[in-house]
């Protein structure tokens, strides 16, 4: 199913012992970075709940750039300053997973192209942040039109 | 043998001289209900019979009739096809063939709307 949705960073499609091994270290250090995390959290209750220290709840943005080909692409930017681990899903229009893309960049500007934008109606971008467990949904709703531009011209003989 | 025809017509047309070619006027008016709209115009002082017939591309037969008007006024409404050449050949008993030609060029485009809502 990922690979009806092509990203421009192949990064994230890799599969292999290599990106495994880099997984787990990941994962273990994020679960590190949960923990301090929920530290962080159970201390901010403690402080009367104002938010203190880092917080990774900055809104994500998903715009969508047209090409000169027609296909547009939707540049999702999401500023993790946390640098917690989130997670990006693609859903169509009945809820089927398209793409699930994991990452921690702090500052995430990624573009993500659609395999097959005419017969895509809806797509449902969630981002998903472990570090704070707020997830963010975009819906997209994507009209295609076909345009007959019709040009007549009288021929001189 | 179409094409042999319709480049005889052509060349009558060019043929037609002493103000043939100006008693028949062919004018698009633009699209209208997805067809293409023509006005067609014949000046016919004599009202002599003549033949108005309209051909596509591949010398296929779209319209033909006669009239006898003095001054003969139409509109055409043309279904829009891949064919992008349309002829109008005015004949009479009398004179050379006058043959309007029009090139059609449909592009069709995909243009994608899309909005994008933040929902939660």
């Amino acid at each position: 199913m990922t690979s009806q949705i092509h990203e421009h960073h192949k990064k994230s499609f890799m599969h292999g012992s290599k990106s495994m091994i880099s997984r787990l270290r990941k994962s273990i250090s994020l679960s590190l970075l949960t923990v301090l995390f929920a530290s962080i959290s159970i201390a901010t209750l403690g402080n009367g709940g104002e938010p203190i220290g880092i917080r990774s709840a900055a809104t994500a943005e998903v715009k969508y750039i047209a090409t000169k080909e027609g296909d547009g692409m939707f540049n999702v930017i999401y500023n993790n300053a946390a640098g917690s681990r989130f997670s990006i899903a693609v859903l169509d229009e009945y809820g089927n997973q398209l793409y699930q893309g994991f990452f921690s960049d702090r500052k995430f500007n990624r573009k993500f192209r659609l395999a097959d934008p005419e017969s895509t109606s809806k797509v449902t971008f969630v981002i998903r942040n472990s570090g704070d467990n707020v997830v963010q949904r975009f819906e997209v709703d994507v009209t295609n039109q076909l345009v007959e531009d019709v040009q007549v011209t009288e021929i001189h003989g | 043998m179409l094409v042999m025809t319709l480049a005889t017509a052509h060349a009558q047309s060019v043929a037609a001289g002493d103000g043939q070619n100006e008693k028949a006027t062919v004018k698009y008016l633009g699209i209208q209900d997805d067809m293409i709209v023509f006005n067609v115009a014949y000046t016919n002082p004599e009202s002599n019979r003549f033949e108005l017939v309209i051909k596509d591309q591949d010398g296929s037969m779209v319209y033909q009739n006669s009239f006898t008007d003095k001054s003969f006024y139409k509109q055409f409404r043309l279904p829009k096809t891949d064919k992008d050449r349309i002829f109008f050949v005015f004949h009479n008993n009398h004179d050379a063939d006058v043959v309007k030609t029009f090139e059609v060029n449909v592009n069709s485009r995909f243009v994608h709307s899309v909005a994008i809502k933040k929902i939660d």
